[in-house]
């Protein structure tokens, strides 16, 4: 069964048409790229499939149950985790305060324990405390812990917002443009971050205009333009194929 | 953690109890310090009453919202308080607790459309709410005695005490105060309270990790409603006359000017900002209008040249005069007794 | 109910609504440019009723000349409360202005109990006279304040659609990086707005003064009302504030003649709130964050 399927979705903003009639579906396990120019709708389908837009038309469904109308915290709470474009982060909590926000579906709170201090509680914090530093290191940015996420420099915040996504769990990984401002050596260590990920068992899908890191770890690729989808293929078939080529006037992002 | 840091956070921990405990001593000292000196004790209750109000405001504040409807909770809890012993004589104690339970179902119901408006929309929204109420008070002069309001609110008894005495009352006060700071600060200082600050920060990041955003805002809208409704019943019975003016947005108002000048950060701004105003506003009474340009001249001081409030002074002067390193995420001060600063 | 009392409360609405239109657009056009919370608009309607008030009734000078002076003195006034107070909160959350507006009100509208007195007054008529239309009185004042405000407001249009300050305002209240890098300059496009919205305040004080009463509490009932106004009409947009102040002008109008002044007050809300369900926000508005 396949993980995510999305059937016949439009996404419809009074006249500007952002996805239309899409049909998409990823399977388990599968490293997926998501590519298109600028509006293509990639970063709306996110929106939709973690639910901060309700489709105007279409449903899709999450390991066979219907989530079209499920609210961002829903589709969080199945495993449907995603980063964000711009630096979206708790800016003035430190960064191992991010992570363990990020924990919080993954560890057990309760009201009035917390309020009262019992043990157990105070046990959860502790564990909660834990697990984030070892997603911190994961991403080696455990010596940063205590620094706050505000005075980070740009690279580190991505892979804060990647630590804190890795927090929550997810089954289902949606990045979005992870490599943006980031040298080569810093995105060939992303491409292996990525490939590590998903051996712990997460199915990732990838938004990202660097043609390099999309066709060096991406082994399935969608390409949208204007709402639609325009291909889909291995990242030899997309390279090859035209009308790829001429959504990116002219092929002169791609390198071979 | 190595062995040092633990010795030294043993010593964190002894010093924040002593402060607490040195604190809650001089408090309930205090009535025989001044001699029961009636003025001043009113003046106290008076300090506690704004404490309680501030600070529960400031619960709202730490998921980013200001509630102008605050002053109309207070309303609801003294005018359900006030009525069950006007009507039925049923004395505070069965009062605060079903002033309680009003304020926290009418907010609760309110809470829920008011919670998916925005920022900017949420402030004019709920001045509506508690505008309403107040109406609601003042037009049905039948029930509610309009805006002429309610009298003969007496104080209750407990055994051989008479809550008529004022230090006795000062002792009520006092306990509805220390229960509310030690709520709010409990709740600021655990997880539930990173998840207000978080939903302050960055609500779409909250949601997208599992947190649901409309449940937290109306469960501490509603517990900081019921706090500030409670205390609207104690503001009734001692004050034994309430009507629908004490309960408008003045008091939401000033509420908010207390939490701004004390500052945002930790509970202690609430505390220090409700208890120096009030005072302030008792000396300058006798000015009357002028007071109020006083107030607004103090706010807009602190705003521009004291952002970060009153609690915000120690830490200022530590960095100015001995050029101690901050520390990030915690504000090692006294004010730290009150929990980790969050901006 | 007379085709008579219609053609009244139709030309009391009108006229209501473009004093409310006025005011309105001068705190959505703040908003829409500088995104504070101006919470004392109302106090400077007040002030500048007020300054009309003196220049009018006390000095006995000329009625109109006294409607410039209040407009250009506050235009000043509000341009130096936003170099001065809310200049340096820019980008810091929005709490802060609400703040500094807060105190203005306090400072603002006790200065004013203290110097004015809590006495009604009325700006004098400066023309008398009235005429008979469908068998309604159609005052000549009133009429020239409608006429006044309609001039006003198609002038305001004028100066955002076809002026350069105007495009310049827009830009800086769409997208404030981009207009930066066009080599607008910021910070004066927002002391003129302020000025601007500010001015707006005080003609719509001056009219309303003339049509109706003055009290230095005036402010805090036409603060309520503007954000009433600006909420219902979206946040930003000066369509909507005109559109939302005639709404009001006419529930105003209607109902505190064939009801009271408490029902219209309530009516407003309940008209305000379904808007908001329908459309969160306003009748013209966008999603702005």
């Amino acid at each position: 069964m396949a993980l995510l399927d999305i059937q016949k979705v439009s996404m419809h903003f009074g006249g500007l048409k952002a996805i239309q009639d899409l049909d998409f579906t990823m399977e388990p396990g599968e490293i997926r790229g998501l590519i298109g120019p600028n509006g293509a709708g990639k970063t709306t389908l996110y929106n939709v499939i973690s639910g901060v837009y309700i489709p105007t038309y279409g449903r899709f469904y999450f390991k066979g149950k219907d989530i079209t109308k499920l609210r961002p915290h829903a589709t969080a709470k199945l495993g449907i985790i995603r980063t964000f474009q711009s630096t979206t982060l708790f800016k003035h909590f430190t960064v191992l305060r991010n992570v363990m926000v990020g924990c919080h579906l993954n560890s057990h709170y309760s009201f009035f324990g917390s309020l009262f201090g019992t043990p157990a509680s105070l046990r959860h914090e502790r564990e909660n405390e834990q697990k984030a530093m070892q997603i911190l290191e994961f991403l080696g940015l455990g010596k940063l812990k205590d620094e706050l996420a505000i005075n980070l420099p740009h690279g580190h915040q991505r892979a804060l917002g990647i630590a804190i996504a890795m927090a929550a769990e997810p089954v289902l990984l949606m990045l979005d443009e992870p490599v943006t401002g980031m040298n080569p050596e810093e995105s060939a260590i992303m491409m292996k971050l990525i490939r590590k990920i998903r051996e712990r068992g997460v199915t990732i899908l990838l938004i990202e205009h660097d043609m390099k890191v999309v066709m060096g770890v991406c082994e399935k690729i969608t390409v949208l333009n204007f709402g639609e989808k325009i291909a889909e293929g291995t990242p030899e078939e997309i390279q090859k194929n035209p009308d790829v080529h001429e959504a990116y006037l002219g092929g002169e992002h791609y390198v071979a | 953690m190595n062995d040092q840091s633990k010795a030294i956070s043993r010593r964190g921990a002894w010093r924040f109890v002593l402060l607490w405990i040195v604190g809650i001593a001089i408090l309930l000292a205090f009535p025989f310090i001044i001699a029961q000196e009636r003025y001043v004790l009113h003046v106290a209750i008076v300090v506690f009453f704004n404490i309680c109000l501030a600070t529960s405001m400031w619960l709202i504040w730490s998921l980013g919202f200001v509630s102008f409807a605050h002053a109309g909770f207070m309303g609801v809890g003294a005018y359900t308080s006030a009525l069950l012993l006007i009507r039925l004589g049923l004395p505070l104690w069965v009062g605060v607790w079903a002033g309680a339970l009003v304020g926290g179902v009418l907010a609760l119901v309110v809470s829920l459309p008011l919670m998916r408006t925005r920022a900017v929309y949420f402030f004019m929204a709920s001045w509506a709410v508690g505008e309403v109420i107040k109406r609601i008070f003042a037009y049905y002069r039948g029930f509610f005695g309009g805006w002429e309001g309610l009298f003969k609110i007496r104080p209750p008894r407990l055994g051989p005490i008479d809550f008529a005495n004022r230090t006795a009352y000062y002792y009520l006060a006092l306990v509805l105060m220390v229960l509310i700071v030690l709520a709010v600060y409990r709740l600021n200082k655990t997880r539930t309270g990173w998840i207000f600050w978080s939903l302050h920060e960055a609500e779409i990041l909250s949601s997208h990790v599992g947190i649901h955003a409309l449940k937290y805002k109306a469960g501490a809208f509603a517990i900081a409603s019921t706090m500030a409704a409670m205390t609207g019943a104690l503001f009734a019975h001692y004050h034994g006359y309430i009507n629908p003016k004490s309960f408008d947005i003045w008091t939401s108002e000033f509420a908010l000017v207390h939490i701004i000048v004390g500052g945002l950060s930790t509970v202690a701004g609430p505390v220090l900002g409700a208890s120096i105003l009030t005072i302030i506003d008792e000396l300058l009474r006798p000015t009357e209008f002028y007071r109020i340009i006083i107030f607004g001249v103090i706010l807009i001081l602190t705003v521009l040249f004291l952002p970060g409030g009153l609690e915000s002074i120690p830490k200022r002067l530590r960095l100015r005069l001995w050029k101690l390193p901050e520390d990030k995420d915690t504000r090692k001060s006294i004010f730290s007794v009150f929990g980790k600063g969050r901006k | 109910m007379t085709v008579q009392l219609l053609v009244q409360m139709t030309m009391t609405g009108v006229t209501l609504g473009l004093i409310y239109g006025l005011i309105a657009i001068g705190l959505t056009l703040i908003f829409g440019v500088m995104r504070i919370i101006q919470y004392a608009h109302g106090e400077i309607y007040m002030l500048g009723a007020y300054i009309l008030y003196y220049w009018f009734d006390v000095l006995k000078l000329p009625y109109w000349a006294g409607f410039v002076v209040s407009a250009l003195v506050i235009f000043f006034f509000g341009a130096g409360l936003q170099l001065l107070l809310f200049r340096p909160l820019h980008g810091k959350e929005m709490l802060y202005s609400l703040a500094v507006s807060l105190a203005l009100i306090f400072i603002i509208s006790s200065a004013g109990l203290i110097f004015f007195r809590p006495v009604g007054r009325g700006i004098s008529s400066f023309v008398t006279g009235q005429i008979q239309i469908a068998g309604a009185e159609w005052t000549y004042e009133r009429m020239v304040i409608a006429g006044i405000s309609l001039v006003l407001i198609l002038a305001l249009w004028f100066l955002l659609q076809r002026t350069k300050i105007g495009l310049a305002m827009r830009a800086v209240a769409e997208d404030p990086e981009t207009a930066g890098l066009q080599g607008i300059n910021n910070r004066r496009i927002h002391w003129i707005a302020m000025g601007l919205g500010s001015a707006l305040a005080a003609m719509a004080g001056c009219l309303f003064g003339t049509l109706m009463w003055i009290l230095p509490s005036m402010g805090f009932l036409a603060t309520i009302k503007a954000f009433m106004i600006v909420i219902m009409g979206g946040l930003g947009s000066v369509p909507g504030a005109l559109v939302g102040g005639f709404i009001l002008g006419f529930i105003d109008s209607f109902l505190t003649t064939l009801a009271t002044s408490e029902m219209a007050y309530i009516f407003g809300f309940i008209v305000i709130f379904v808007i908001l369900v329908f459309k969160p926000s306003g009748l013209f508005g966008q999603e702005w964050e």
